[in-house]
């Protein structure tokens, strides 16, 4: 299989404007400023069915075509960086690896949309990425790359990084957009969607740093090429960030359809130790939890959707035998307890509640009613808010117990 | 304009109606808590969601635009089911402290747990504890345990008062309503976000544990703090003002006030009130002696003092200034007595520039002029065409002995400062007669001092900077046992300057300023 993304992953100074030249890079964004309409590109990433690689899964050209073509105000690309979901781990890799893959990608989505300001919001943890992306701006600010007619050619673009501050929601699309304008990152209701009115009230894009990595690719071999790798609908490559108990744990640039037996057992040399696999989740923490049943299921989009799942991230959590889903359950309900930005009631007092209820059954406390008051108090979380952390603190909460209540029913007095 | 139909009800809503707001036009309650017509909206509380056919998910009515021919349903069974989950999740870490909540009685929260929930909790884990009792500023309690973060004292503050003095701080359900670090909320609208809050989490200081909120009985009135008028309710009980409240006008004020003007509550049950006439014998010789008299008594000893003094001449000596507090009914006997008795020393205390010290303003709700009636009271001079001399040429009219019988007429307001101003001059005066609402000077000092109700306490029009009439009516009693009105008290000082006068209410004087006149219609 030939990888897009993760293809210089292992040269020598992978990071660097000459390596990254020497490899053919930035042809594509001149082949879109000498030979092709915006609208050319646009169609060119639609006819690849590129998807977002952030989460949901969602036409990376339609997003494109959604923002007007004229503008009384400033457009803006916002890239996420944020990278903040639990068990993922990928976008790290080229943004310390490969920054100029994605400023590439970020030059052609901008000349797309029409767009002359970017920014790269990048987790604060990331001090490496962000550094090295920094780096690989001030490059191409040198090379005459970005600014003032990039390339030579009448278009004007800047790129600005923006390290985040450590808050999960700032990689929700529109808690990203308030950071970055340096309020309480918090998401907005929407509409207005940020396609119409987004960063300092301007049309915006955002997409995911893998997504953007795709477009240099799509650009030069043709949409038709991308759309012809995974399968229907759920086409190209995507970087699966796998951890969890498995011996060969990373991240690795795989078709999308593969399955997760192929991906664990096979990529990743199986359950550490030797162990029986109990369960996987597929797509980041806020996928619901499959089951050693469900290890034919091909990773991608659709199919995780229809099984009750999602692809989300493309973070692979292995979860061996010996692990106790309750704890995994009350750890999970923590992390959105203490993630929720708080401005939802039912997100705010719903997910404290449900982490105490699964701390207390996993601690041993909790009664048998715990176990559906969990449901019905999950059942009162999806849906209800303005943006989906709520519904991503229930959703898993809800497969936990579904698909292992006897391992809570075995807790409870 | 976007026909809708909201249960069943056709509604011709407007462009820029949300559902919320149409709704509420056409009388159909969707309960909430964020939401606040005056505010942008948030649609954080989640309470108001409804379901909008075609729509999977239930929508906020607060923030969602109507659309013609939408079809809305507010109490479905997955609205009502919604509903009260909020209302539980709202209620798990709240302390429940309604019986020492000085919100309960007009708790919106209170009020929609009974009617859309009324459920017992489901939840026995350990409640979040957080600080009460926080010294907020100068006028306001904050309990982090009662908020529900609904934001709507941010928003207040951030665009209706243009600063930003508080923000929600931490995450999830650790938020916490917060100032600046270090920073008071001392903004002079403060107090309205005590009343849009819809829990008790703020809580006036001049408020808090002073009386239940279901025993207070409220009488529209006017603000008489500035030029402005804003429209206020004045809430009270057995006789004694607990607080005063905005009255929605969309006018002048909207939902709110600032707050001096409620704060102004603090002069009407002040130590130093009058409760009945005060008459010295000798007000030059602080030995000598002060008697408080009937209202009949008095108007006798004050004829005769006048009558000495005046001789002959009439009101020729005879000066008088008004306080812009007086309603325009007091100001037209006032006026229309001194005029036709022939006094040319008619003055008007000049509120412009602020009483008190306090010259603060903005461009919101503060005039800088601080007399409420400044307007109402010129006006009526011009049509009656007399000329208001300057407050200070009063002053040296009586230094020169020009004016022998001065009159003080009106709250203490601005007339204190100019008295203290204009002592020496003032003071060579023979007789000295106020008519005033607290002995402090010039009642203090006066011969004759006559108890003077306020504007909580009787009758009349005030007309504000921009022309327009505003109405008050009592809403106390004045703390002088048995007093006449402020119209009887003008009517007899008219007929010891042999002015004939008869009016017996407020409302007559007004419709004779109407009718013959053709003001303030
Ligand atoms: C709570 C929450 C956290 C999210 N965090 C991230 C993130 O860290 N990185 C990311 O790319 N997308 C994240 N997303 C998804 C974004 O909202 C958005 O869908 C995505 O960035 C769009 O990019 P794409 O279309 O290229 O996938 C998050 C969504 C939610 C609801
Ligand atoms: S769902 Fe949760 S995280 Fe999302 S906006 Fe509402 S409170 Fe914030
Ligand atoms: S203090 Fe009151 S108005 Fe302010 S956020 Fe809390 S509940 Fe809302
Ligand atoms: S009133 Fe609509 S969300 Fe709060």
């Amino acid at each position: 299989m030939e990888l897009i993304v993760s293809k210089n992953f292992n040269k020598k100074d992978s990071y660097k404007l000459e390596t990254y030249l020497a490899g053919g890079g930035y042809e594509a964004i001149k082949k879109c400023l000498s030979s092709m309409k915006p609208a050319d590109v646009i169609e060119e990433v639609k006819k690849s069915g590129l998807r977002g690689r952030g989460g949901a899964g969602f036409p990376t050209g339609m997003k494109w075509s959604f923002v007007p073509k004229e503008s009384s105000v400033p457009k803006y690309l916002a890239v996420n960086a944020d990278e903040g979901e639990p068990g993922t781990f990928k976008d790290r890799l080229v943004l310390e690896l490969d920054p100029h893959l994605l400023l590439e990608g970020i030059m052609i989505a901008s000349y797309a949309v029409g767009i002359g300001t970017a920014y790269v919001y990048i987790r604060g943890e990331y001090k490496k990425a962000f550094d090295t992306v920094h780096d690989a701006i001030k490059e191409c600010y040198q090379k005459g790359f970005l600014g003032e007619n990039i390339f030579g050619k009448n278009y004007k673009l800047d790129i600005h990084v923006h390290a985040g501050a450590g808050a999960y929601i700032c990689g929700e699309e529109t808690g990203l957009i308030e950071s970055l304008e340096g309020r309480r990152g918090q998401p907005r209701l929407k509409p207005p969607f940020p396609a119409v009115s987004g960063l300092f009230m301007g049309p915006t894009v955002i997409n995911n740093v893998e997504t953007l990595a795709f477009v240099p690719s799509i650009i030069n071999k043709g949409g038709e090429w991308f759309s012809a790798i995974g399968t229907p609908k759920n086409s190209g490559t995507r970087l699966f960030g796998v951890s969890g108990s498995v011996e060969k744990p990373g991240v690795y640039e795989l078709e999308l359809g593969i399955t997760a037996r192929k991906l664990i057992y096979e990529i990743c040399g199986g359950v550490k130790g030797g162990k029986k696999l109990k369960g996987f989740i597929p797509g980041g923490l806020s996928a619901p939890i499959m089951t050693a049943e469900e290890l034919d299921t091909p990773l991608d989009f659709d199919s995780l959707a229809k099984a009750g799942s999602m692809a989300g991230s493309g973070g692979v959590i292995a979860i061996s035998e010996d692990a106790s889903i309750p704890k995994i359950a009350a750890r999970t309900a923590d992390f959105y307890a203490h993630e929720s930005c708080g401005q939802c009631t039912q997100c705010r007092e719903g997910t404290r509640w449900v982490s105490q209820l699964f701390n207390k059954i996993y601690q041993g406390r909790g009664k048998k009613k715990d176990i559906d008051l969990i449901l019905d108090v999950c059942s009162n979380m999806m849906g209800q808010t303005i943006c989906v952390l709520s519904d991503a603190c229930a959703m898993p909460s809800i497969a936990f117990i579904k698909k292992f209540r006897h391992e809570f029913e075995a807790l409870v007095k | 304009m976007p026909n809708i139909i909201i249960d069943g009800n056709q509604i011709e809503a407007m462009a820029t109606d949300t559902i919320l707001s149409a709704a509420s036009r056409a009388g159909i309650e969707i309960p909430h808590f964020c939401y606040h017509p005056e505010l942008q909206y948030a649609g954080s509380c989640r309470m108001c969601m409804v379901e909008v056919e075609k729509s999977p998910k239930l929508l906020t009515a607060c923030s969602t635009m109507v659309s013609e021919g939408m079809i809305v349903r507010t109490s479905t069974e997955k609205v009502k089911k919604a509903r009260a989950a909020v209302l539980e999740f709202l209620l798990i870490n709240h302390p429940l402290d309604c019986p020492i909540c000085d919100k309960a009685g007009e708790c919106p929260l209170q009020d929609n747990y009974y009617k859309y929930s009324a459920r017992e909790s489901r939840y026995e884990e350990e409640k979040w504890h957080k600080r009460k009792k926080i010294d907020l500023g100068p006028t306001i309690t904050h309990d982090e345990e009662r908020c529900i973060l609904c934001t709507r004292c941010v928003r207040f503050m951030q665009d209706i008062a243009r600063s930003p003095q508080l923000v929600v701080t931490r995450r999830g359900s650790k938020n916490t309503l917060s100032t600046y670090p270090g920073a008071a909320f001392d903004n002079p609208y403060s107090l309205n976000t005590v009343d849009i809050c819809p829990v008790g989490a703020l809580t006036s200081k001049d408020f808090r544990f002073k009386c239940r909120a279901w025993y207070l009985k409220s009488s529209r009135s006017v603000c008489p703090f500035c030029a402005t008028g804003c429209s206020t309710v004045i809430q009270h009980d057995q006789n004694v003002v607990h607080r005063i409240l905005p009255d929605k006008n969309e006018k002048i004020n909207g939902s709110f006030m600032c707050d001096y003007g409620r704060l102004f509550r603090k002069h009407i049950s002040s130590e130093n009130r009058m409760t009945a006439p005060v008459i010295k014998n000798n007000r030059k010789d602080a030995s000598s002696i002060t008697t408080e008299e009937s209202y009949d008594k008095a108007f006798t000893l004050i004829g005769e003092r006048l009558a000495s003094v005046l001789k002959n001449d009439g009101a020729k000596q005879a000066g008088i200034l008004l306080s812009p507090y007086l309603s325009v009914e007091e100001a037209y006997i006032i006026l229309k007595t001194f005029y036709e008795a022939g006094s040319s020393h008619i003055a008007l205390i000049d509120c412009g520039e602020g009483i008190d010290g306090f010259n603060f303003s903005d461009d919101y709700l503060i005039s800088k002029d601080k007399s409420p009636n400044k307007t109402g009271i010129l006006e009526l001079a011009k049509k009656m065409g007399i000329n208001f001399i300057k407050p200070e040429a009063l002053a040296s009219a009586a230094g020169t002995k020009k004016v022998r019988a001065l009159v003080f007429a009106g709250p203490p307001f601005g007339m204190s400062e100019y008295y203290e101003k204009n002592k020496a001059e003032l003071d060579s005066a023979d007789f000295i007669l106020s008519l005033c609402s607290h002995f402090q000077a010039p009642a203090s000092r006066s011969d004759a001092a006559m108890p003077f109700s306020l504007w909580c306490e009787s009758e009349g029009h005030f007309v504000n900077k921009r022309n327009m009439v505003r109405h008050y009516c009592a809403a106390v009693c004045s703390p002088a046992k048995d007093a006449p009105d402020n119209i009887q008290v003008l009517c007899r000082l008219a007929s010891l300057f042999k002015v004939k006068m008869d009016y017996r209410s407020p409302v007559e004087v007004y419709n004779d300023i109407k009718n013959q006149m053709h003001l303030f219609e």
